[in-house]
């Protein structure tokens, strides 16, 4: 609320909102002590700008403006002929005196003179933007990180299709194909988007990619942080969102715990089993279609069993098999009664599956001609939602060449666009091409699609326990807010989201407190601040003892 | 009302009634003086630059387009010789070498620094805040000026900057929040 109040606030104080707003900024003013110290810091700055006068201009103003005019410049007063006076307002008079008595030769010499300086300078300037964008190149190439040798060795690097298994299971788990939409939907950057929304995503997706990563204990403390963060930039219900701890993801689980016949519930999926959700990821249903029939139909792990039908009845739908797809949702619920949740949302799945391809076959027509980045984005924006990730990744490969030139103009569209494009491919498994994608919108360094592009990336980093995921987030806390008339509190939130990344990379409280310090140093009686005082310094004190 | 008086006025100026173009001269001079002072601090400048801004506007009244206000039209063409002045000033100081004659012309005009005109016009107060002002960038100086000095709004602040009206309401706010960050760091400073 407060936030609102703050961006309106300057034209509450100018008269310039209309009176419903006045009265809603008069009522919160009468309530909160922060923003009427505001509003009296801004009047008070009124009262002083008003302290600074302005001299009159000198007396004769129009008289010396009629000279001018009239071409009687003092010095010109003896030399201009009196048909000057005659054709008076049509004619530039300085052009006629000049053709009338030529240009003095030292005015001419002073001008050529010039002509050269700046001839030299274009050249320079020329020179040197070309050498630039040489360096940029080379170091465009030289610098791209070689995610192709990512080890699959265990406990550390972990293989793209891997990574990306474990970010399918939490997408079944969160449906966060929702979020994909409300992502897309967001305006591009030539209508303001609601900072306190990066926040919401910069903490939660911090908060996920790093879930399973830590103690139980220790994940409860996170969560009531994230909440906090969340409520405070009022979004209450995403703060109920923030998935509670549900077990520790064993990262060595491809040997350690290779699913072993008859294992239960927790047993880690086979081999057969990632392949599987790999390849419905990267958009090979039919593929994905056959061996997941056989894990339903073989002899598995009840965990295996269920976790395969599921999949297989998604993949179905993928297929535009809906009736197929209904069925084995049905033979899903038979065989697993005790999962009656997911059944139920498996089948609203199939149902928004079903919408939204009838809306992708609409839209793919329209975008065949296209030249409008938004039309793309439109269909996108289906395909997202039907979880078609492969697929929506490819149509933007395909926008970004069809709407070149208008991309072109609008390198936040562009930005944008890249952005989308990275964290389509992430989802269907690419982690690595995201990657360098995502790296592409961050150097573009334009509007939101940029910043969101390495609020991902910095999250991708960190699922796939890459280095550099760090400096990406400390590049979002040293964000300019003064900039964008953003959220007095931006710096200080993502600054926080930052620190509580690193709790959960289990970093000592000595290591948290410099990034404690910055928010004190920022805001001291700012409500992050406070909450970092009174919630997260108490109970690192508590675990001390 | 007034809008109408003045397209009355360049009305009959444009059929070639003089003195009609010379009362909106009488209007407006003062407005657009003080809008060019407080934006290049230097009393000659200003003055020359407010008769610049109606002799273009003299030769340039048939393109006026009787869609927005004409005092909008006389900022717009203020603001872009202010603008001017204000990068020429930059460019004057970023260069090491000049031409003799060129300093000589310049010495008694482009200085920054105020004439006697503008040191007895300004308090103390006034002074600090003028420092406090040189350092704005360019757009949130001018957004400033024309919305708290010359009362302008929003919207016609947007006609005369070109920019969306959000943007403007956005500079005036950073605007205000920065002098405050300046004056205290100057108080801090004891200056």
């Amino acid at each position: 609320m407060c936030l609102k109040i703050l961006r309106n606030l300057e034209a509450f104080l100018h008269g310039e909102v209309v009176d419903e707003v006045a009265q809603l900024i008069d009522i919160h003013l009468g309530q909160c002590q922060r923003c009427r110290n505001e509003a009296n810091r801004l009047r008070k700055m009124d009262r002083i700008l008003d302290q600074n006068p302005c001299p009159e201009p000198e007396s004769g103003f129009l008289e010396r403006f009629q000279r001018r005019r009239d071409g009687r410049r003092p010095g010109h007063l003896m030399v201009v002929p009196s048909r000057m006076e005659t054709e008076g307002i049509e004619e530039d008079s300085s052009e006629s005196l000049k053709k009338i008595y030529g240009v003095p030769a030292d005015v001419e010499r002073m001008r050529q003179r010039r002509l050269k300086g700046w001839l030299v300078r274009w050249i320079v300037v020329a020179s040197a933007c070309i050498l630039i964008f040489w360096f940029l190149e080379q170091t465009a190439t030289e610098k791209s990180p070689d995610f192709s040798k990512l080890p699959v060795a265990l406990g550390g690097l972990i293989a793209p299709e891997e990574g990306a298994y474990l970010e399918e299971g939490r997408f079944l788990v969160l449906s966060s194909e929702e979020a994909a939409i409300l992502r897309i939907l967001r305006p591009r950057d030539g209508v303001p988007i609601d900072p306190q929304q990066v926040v919401a995503i910069a903490s939660l997706s911090l908060v996920q990619s790093l879930m399973g990563r830590c103690s139980p204990e220790r994940y409860a403390n996170i969560r009531e942080d994230v909440a906090f963060l969340l409520k405070l930039t009022g979004r209450e219900k995403s703060a109920q969102s923030v998935p509670k701890f549900s077990r520790r993801i064993d990262w060595s689980w491809p040997t350690a715990h290779a699913q072993q016949p008859g294992s239960e519930e927790g047993a880690l999926p086979s081999e057969s089993l990632r392949a599987a959700s790999a390849s419905f990821l990267r958009g090979q249903y039919p593929e994905a279609l056959d061996e997941l029939t056989r894990l339903v139909e073989g002899r598995n792990s009840r965990a295996t069993r269920s976790s395969a039908a599921l999949l297989r009845a998604r993949t179905l739908a993928a297929l535009r098999r809906y009736g197929e797809a209904r069925r084995a949702s049905r033979e899903f619920l038979e065989a697993f009664p005790e999962r009656r949740d997911i059944a139920s949302w498996l089948r609203s799945r199939i149902a928004v599956i079903e919408g939204e391809d009838l809306k992708i076959g609409i839209q793919e027509v329209k975008v065949a001609h296209s030249v409008d980045p938004l039309d793309w984005l439109r269909l996108v924006q289906h395909q997202l939602a039907a979880g078609r990730y492969a697929e929506a990744s490819d149509v933007l490969a395909r926008a970004r060449v069809h709407c070149r030139s208008a991309l072109e103009q609008d390198p936040k569209g562009f930005a944008w666009m890249l952005y989308l494009q990275g964290w389509a491919l992430a989802r269907s498994g690419r982690s690595a091409t995201s990657l360098s994608v995502l790296d592409q919108a961050v150097r573009t360094g334009a509007g939101m699609g940029s910043l969101l592009a390495r609020i991902e990336q910095a999250c991708r980093l960190a699922t796939l326990d890459q280095p550099g995921w760090q400096e990406h987030l400390k590049a979002l806390g040293e964000i300019d807010a003064s900039q964008e008339n953003w959220a007095q509190e931006l710096p200080s939130l993502l600054q926080f989201a930052l620190a509580l990344h690193l709790e959960l990379r289990g970093k000592s409280p000595d290591e948290l407190k410099i990034h404690w310090q910055g928010i004190f140093s920022r805001d001291p009686e700012g409500p992050v601040a406070e909450h970092v005082r009174k919630v997260v310094m108490k109970r690192h004190s508590g675990e001390g003892r | 009302m007034l809008q109408e008086t003045d397209r009355t006025l360049i009305r009959q100026h444009l059929a070639g009634d003089r003195e009609a173009f010379d009362q909106l001269v009488l209007k407006y001079y003062r407005p657009i003086y003080q809008f060019l002072y407080r934006m290049l601090v230097v009393h000659e400048r200003a003055e020359d630059l407010a008769q610049e801004t109606f002799l273009r506007a003299y030769r340039a009244a048939g393109s006026y387009n009787p869609r927005y206000r004409f005092s909008t039209w006389l900022y717009t063409i203020a603001k872009n010789l202010a603008r001017n002045e204000m990068q020429r000033r930059r460019r004057e100081s970023r260069m090491s070498f000049r031409g003799e004659l060129e300093e000589l012309v310049d010495a008694g005009q482009s200085g920054s620094q105020p004439g006697p005109v503008e040191i007895a016009s300004l308090n103390e107060e006034g002074k600090r805040v003028r420092q406090a002002m040189e350092g704005l960038g360019d757009n949130l100086k001018m957004a400033l000026i024309l919305g708290h000095y010359q009362g302008l709004s929003y919207k016609e602040i947007s006609e005369i900057l070109r920019r969306p009206r959000g943007t403007i309401k956005s500079w005036v706010f950073r605007a205000k929040r920065e002098l405050i960050k300046r004056l205290r760091d100057m108080e801090s400073r004891g200056l």
